[in-house]
This record gives C-alpha cells, sequence and structure tokens, in this order.
C-alpha cells in the first residue's frame, strides 16, 4: 500500500463523483433543509443539521463503494492493492465531507452561534468520519444500490424514531452526532464530551475493521496475491516464481 | 539515372513492399557498394527501382515461414469443475494454453465460457480442480469492469497504475495499443458510460494489454466492433502471440475459427476440437 | 564458350547452384561472384538477378553473409557457403551429374540421323 496508489484511488473517486454535479448538489443541501426547518430551536437546528450532514455524506460514501464494484475486482486482478483503492476512497470521501462540513460550520458561526462554536466542529468531525465508515462498510456488506439505500433508511429511520435517552439508541451508529451536538448546545452539564467521542471511536473502529475484512475478502484474488509476491521479488532483486494456487 | 536518385527510390520500393528499415538499409549499402565499383548505370544493371524492388521481395518473400514453436505452458487447467447454485456449469475440463499460441473457446450460449475465463482470472473459485498460470494476467471482461463514470485516459492511468506504470508511461503505452485498434484513446472526453459498446470493448483489450502481460483472457473481445476494427483486432492479437504471450479468446464469430491456433469446445464433454 | 549463347532461361534456373559452387571455392562478396562467374564463362548474370538470388539463399540458410569494413568506402557485405549450404550442394551435384547424363544420351540419340524405313 503506497501512498502514490491511495493518492491515485483517491483522486480518480473524486473525479467520478465530480461528474455527478446534480446528485451532489442535491446531497449538499440536505442538511440545509434540515437545518431550516428547525431553524427557530437552537439545539434542534444544530443536531438536525449535523444529522443532515452524516446522512448526506454516508449515503455519498456507500454509493462511491457500490458503483465501482465489479471494477475495481478487475483492477486488482491487475495488481493494485484492494487497500489502496479503499484506503483511498476513504480519503477521498472524508475530504468531500470535511468541505461540506467545512461549510455548514460558518453557516452555523454566522446564524445560529452557540456557547461552543468548537463543539460543533468537533461533532461536524466525528460525524463525518462515522458516516464516510457507516457507508462505505455498507457498501461493502451490500453490492446492490437498492438494498443498501434501503438499509441506510432504516438506520435514519431508527436514528430518528428511537428516544436517544433509552439504551438502545447508543446502539445506532449517529448517537455520539446527537451527544456531541447537545455538549456543544446546552454545555457539559447536558451532553457528555467524553461519552461522545468514545462512542464515535468505538463505531469507526468497529466499521473500519468490517469495511477492511470484507474488502478484502471480496478483492484479494488468487492472481493479485502471487502479483504482489512477484513484485516485491522484483524489487528485492530476487528471481520470482510462476504463480500457482 | 544517377546511383543516389536510384538508390533513394530503391529505399521506397523495398519500404513500401514491406521490408524491415534494418534489411532495405543492408540492401542499399550493398547495391552501393556495387555500384561504386562497377560503375555504369543503375538502370542498365539493375533495372527499374521497382522492378528490383519485387525481385527482391519475391526472393525474401514467402520461402518458408518460420516455423513458430510454441514455448512452455502458461496456463494449465485440469479436472475443472464449477457448480452455481447446485447447476452444473463446468465439468471436466481441461486445457493447456502456451506462450506464442491463441486457444479459441467455443461453445453454446451457458455452456461456461465466460466462467471458464473468470475461473483462469482468478475473480471466480471453482468448485473443484486444479488451475495453474504463470505470468501476469491481462483480462477482458465482456461487459462490465468498468468505472462508468471515468473517461478512458482515466482507466489507463489507474490500471497501469497495478503493473507499475507512472501516469505518463500508462497513458502512452495505452494509446500505443489504441492506436493499434484505430481508436484515440486520449481524445475521448466522454466517460465510459456513455461510450458505445465497441469503444468499451477497444478499452477493456487495451487494458488488457496495458503493461505487457504474459497472459492474456479475452471475453468476446471483439463483439459490436465493425470490419475494419475487427481486422486490426487480430493483427494486435497475432503480433502479442508472436510476442510470446498465450491467449485464452471466448469468440461466438464465426470467423475467429481460421485466425487461431487451437480450438476447444465447451457443452459437450470438453475435449479438444483441433490443434 | 564465350561465344556460344547460354540462354537466360538455362542460367536462371542454375544460378543458385552455381553461386553454391562458387562459394566453396571461397567466400566473396557480390561483385566478386559476378567477376568469378563471368571468368568461368557463365555471364555476365545481370546484377538485377544476382543479389536477389544470394538474399534467397542467406533465406534458405544455404549461405551465410557477413558484413566487413570496406576500405575507404561502405563496408562489403562476404557470402561463405554454410553447412547446410555444402550438404546443398552435394545434393545438387549428384542431382546435376544425373540430370546432365540424361539429357546428353537423349541428345545424342536424337542427334542420330534415323535411317529412312
Amino acid at each position: 500500500m503506497r501512498l502514490g496508489s491511495i493518492a491515485l484511488a483517491g483522486e480518480m473517486v473524486l473525479r467520478a463523483l465530480g461528474r455527478r454535479r446534480l446528485s451532489l448538489a442535491l446531497l449538499a443541501l440536505l442538511p440545509l433543509a434540515f437545518f431550516a426547518a428547525r431553524h427557530q430551536h437552537v439545539g434542534q437546528s444544530i443536531r438536525f443539521l449535523v444529522l443532515g450532514v452524516a446522512w448526506a455524506v454516508s449515503t455519498v460514501a456507500f454509493f462511491a463503494g457500490v458503483s465501482g464494484r465489479e471494477a475495481e475486482r478487475r483492477l486488482c486482478l491487475t495488481g493494485s492493492s484492494w487497500g489502496s483503492l479503499v484506503a483511498g476512497r476513504i480519503m477521498a470521501l472524508l475530504g468531500l465531507g470535511a468541505c461540506l462540513s467545512g461549510g455548514y460550520l460558518l453557516l452555523v458561526v454566522m446564524y445560529q452561534p452557540v456557547a461552543s462554536n468548537a463543539g460543533v466542529a468537533l461533532d461536524l468531525a466525528s460525524t463525518t468520519i462515522v458516516a464516510v465508515l457507516l457507508g462505505t462498510s455498507l457498501g461493502a456488506i451490500l453490492g446492490q444500490e437498492l438494498e443498501g439505500a434501503l438499509l441506510l433508511f432504516m438506520v435514519w429511520g431508527l436514528q430518528f424514531m428511537i428516544d436517544p435517552a433509552s439504551t438502545t439508541a447508543r446502539f445506532l451508529p449517529f448517537w455520539s452526532t446527537r451527544e456531541l451536538a447537545t455538549h456543544a448546545v446546552d454545555g457539559p452539564q447536558a451532553g457528555s464530551l467524553s461519552a461522545g467521542l468514545l462512542h464515535a471511536a468505538v463505531t469507526s473502529t468497529v466499521l473500519l475493521a468490517l469495511t477492511a475484512s470484507l474488502s478484502a475478502s471480496r478483492l484479494r484474488t488468487r492472481v493479485s496475491d502471487a502479483g504482489r509476491r512477484r513484485r516485491s521479488a522484483g524489487r528485492r532483486g530476487e528471481p520470482s516464481s510462476s504463480a500457482a494456487p | 539515372m544517377r546511383p543516389e536518385t536510384w538508390l533513394e527510390q530503391l529505399s521506397h520500393e523495398l519500404a513500401t513492399r514491406g521490408l524491415t528499415p534494418v534489411d532495405v538499409a543492408s540492401i542499399v549499402v550493398e547495391l552501393q557498394g556495387h555500384l561504386t565499383e562497377a560503375g555504369g548505370d543503375p538502370l542498365g544493371v539493375f533495372g527499374s527501382p521497382a522492378e528490383y524492388a519485387s525481385r527482391v521481395a519475391a526472393s525474401i518473400g514467402p520461402v518458408e515461414a518460420p516455423v513458430r514453436r510454441p514455448g512452455r505452458p502458461r496456463i494449465r487447467v485440469r479436472d475443472l469443475a464449477m457448480s452455481y447454485r447446485r447447476r452444473p456449469v463446468l465439468r471436466g475440463v481441461s486445457l493447456d494454453v502456451r506462450a506464442g499460441e491463441v486457444l479459441l473457446l467455443v461453445g453454446p450460449n451457458g455452456a461456461g465460457k465466460s466462467t471458464l475465463l473468470r475461473i483462469v482470472a482468478g475473480l471466480t473459485r471453482p468448485t473443484s480442480g486444479h488451475v495453474a498460470v504463470s505470468g501476469p494476467i491481462g483480462y477482458a471482461p465482456q461487459s462490465g469492469g468498468l468505472f462508468e463514470h471515468l473517461t478512458p485516459a482515466e482507466h489507463l492511468v489507474l490500471f497501469g497504475r497495478g503493473r507499475g506504470l507512472t501516469r505518463a508511461r500508462a497513458q502512452r503505452e495505452g494509446q500505443h495499443i489504441a492506436a493499434q485498434l484505430g481508436w484515440d484513446a486520449m481524445s475521448d472526453g466522454q466517460v465510459v458510460g456513455e461510450l458505445s459498446g465497441g469503444t468499451r470493448q477497444k478499452l477493456n483489450v487495451v487494458l488488457a494489454g496495458l503493461g505487457d502481460p504474459d497472459v492474456l483472457l479475452l471475453d468476446e473481445p471483439y463483439q459490436g466492433l465493425d470490419w475494419e476494427s475487427t481486422r486490426r483486432f487480430w493483427e494486435l492479437l497475432w503480433a502479442w502471440r508472436d510476442a510470446g504471450r498465450a491467449a485464452l479468446v471466448v469468440s461466438h464469430a464465426h470467423d475467429a475459427l481460421d485466425r487461431v491456433d487451437a480450438v476447444m469446445e465447451l457443452g459437450v464433454p470438453s475435449r479438444e476440437v483441433a490443434r | 564458350m564465350r561465344d556460344i549463347d547460354i540462354p537466360s532461361a538455362w542460367l536462371r534456373g542454375f544460378l543458385d547452384v552455381c553461386l553454391l559452387g562458387m562459394l566453396r571455392q571461397g567466400e566473396a562478396y557480390g561483385y566478386e561472384l559476378m567477376g568469378r562467374l563471368d571468368e568461368h564463362g557463365i555471364g555476365p548474370v545481370p546484377g538485377g538477378s544476382l543479389y536477389p538470388a544470394l538474399l534467397r539463399l542467406e533465406k534458405r540458410g544455404d549461405v551465410a553473409s557477413e558484413w566487413r569494413a570496406g576500405d575507404g568506402g561502405p563496408g562489403r557485405k562476404y557470402y561463405t557457403l554454410t553447412a547446410q549450404g555444402r550438404a546443398t550442394l552435394k545434393l545438387d551435384v549428384q542431382a546435376w551429374r544425373a540430370f546432365s547424363g540424361t539429357v546428353d544420351a537423349l541428345l545424342s540419340d536424337t542427334g542420330r540421323e534415323v535411317a529412312p524405313r
């Protein structure tokens, strides 16, 4: 997994996504719609804004993962490392999410400043990370667009419906989003910074591990392994053996 | 006629008759020496440049085509079986493809040709049997396997990277192969999703050939190509074969049968039809 | 033998064999071969026939060529007989002897006038 390969994979994901301008525009405006719907109530508007960002980012991440599935497999056949492809994709999506978050942070600071703008920034950052990993892992689990979209809807539906105070809510991926938003708006007594960050960290780790293991099993082929062996043998100057299972 | 003029015309005439630049130079220098020693009018000594070139071409021409001896096996399949949802798709398939050889896979629809290719490529695991491939593989699927929202040029860079090619080299090599198919890969600003089926197949073939693989696996590579492009495809494949690559090709087209070294029919208890 | 015109068709047929025979005496370059053949009464061989014939022989493997640096000019291409060429020549000589013997006999027979019945 080399830096250049990761950067190239990321570049190509951005190029491909960049061509789908209408979809990107719609997804970018989703959080705004949420924000506007609740803009009278400071706490709720922030919470729904960030949740909107999470939804938009995870959707983009999911579809980015699904659209190139077959091609990525073929790419690994020619010797690309699956790790570079996945890492590049994640990096690109994080970049996109960062841009979106940055824009909305600006919105919040200008129109709806709260006690802790830094807290909002932190919430946006951790949410972006979890969203990217959620979308990517869903893309790795389900190769189909419709099934994945439905699963995403389910997650979102539950996220909005389930009472955040209940224990079940902690099993949802974006519990931390709500917690950190509450912390930013209402202060440390209402929302726990450490609990929120811990939840985000654990969720991210689980999703990343899921993504890695699923991608590895799907993208690793007999030949790509042999190809890498041969290439590294060539780099060390050893004679390469012919591939055989 | 002055010797220089005669020799110049001869160079041209020899080149148009298909002689390599090395051969042309060799012949011209030899005759130049002769004319220097013997003197005289080249037209009188040798005849017209065109006539002479024809005689040389006839001499060098198809004397005996150098016998191509296929090299060691690059693909080895033994007793391959594949079942999909308990329905057997492949049964007891064995084959060898050597370096410098093209094997054509034929058979009725659903006989498992594409599946066999995918197994050899390493994309699918067989139910049982043994597959061994020696050397890097270039695989061109019948459909899919491309990024719908990227341009051909971007594909070249991505796939080239897997082969260890820099951006510039991948584009150069890819453009070179594409040119042999009569296609300008870099000029297409369109994304793959907007390309015609024939152009997509050309891209698939180019991507398969990128980076000098030893083994080529081509699934319906010229489906959707016009007559001229088909001809170019075969010339390209023959050039690859003569360079020592092994190729396994799936095709329905009738004209493919005469253009390959060996044919294998699936769908009947697998056996080689002709070699 | 110079005063007798050898039909060019015969020359064309036997040029390859004559060249092989000539090269058995030692290596030579094109112009030199031309001269040698002429000395033996076979000729003049037009340059337009000589070099293509040499190329043909080289392609078949009966003859090998080597470039040598020339004295103050472009190099010269020297031709030598290969082992295969030597074998070919031997067979050709046998064939020629058999052939010429048959033709000779035929011509002597037809030369004799048949007494009218």
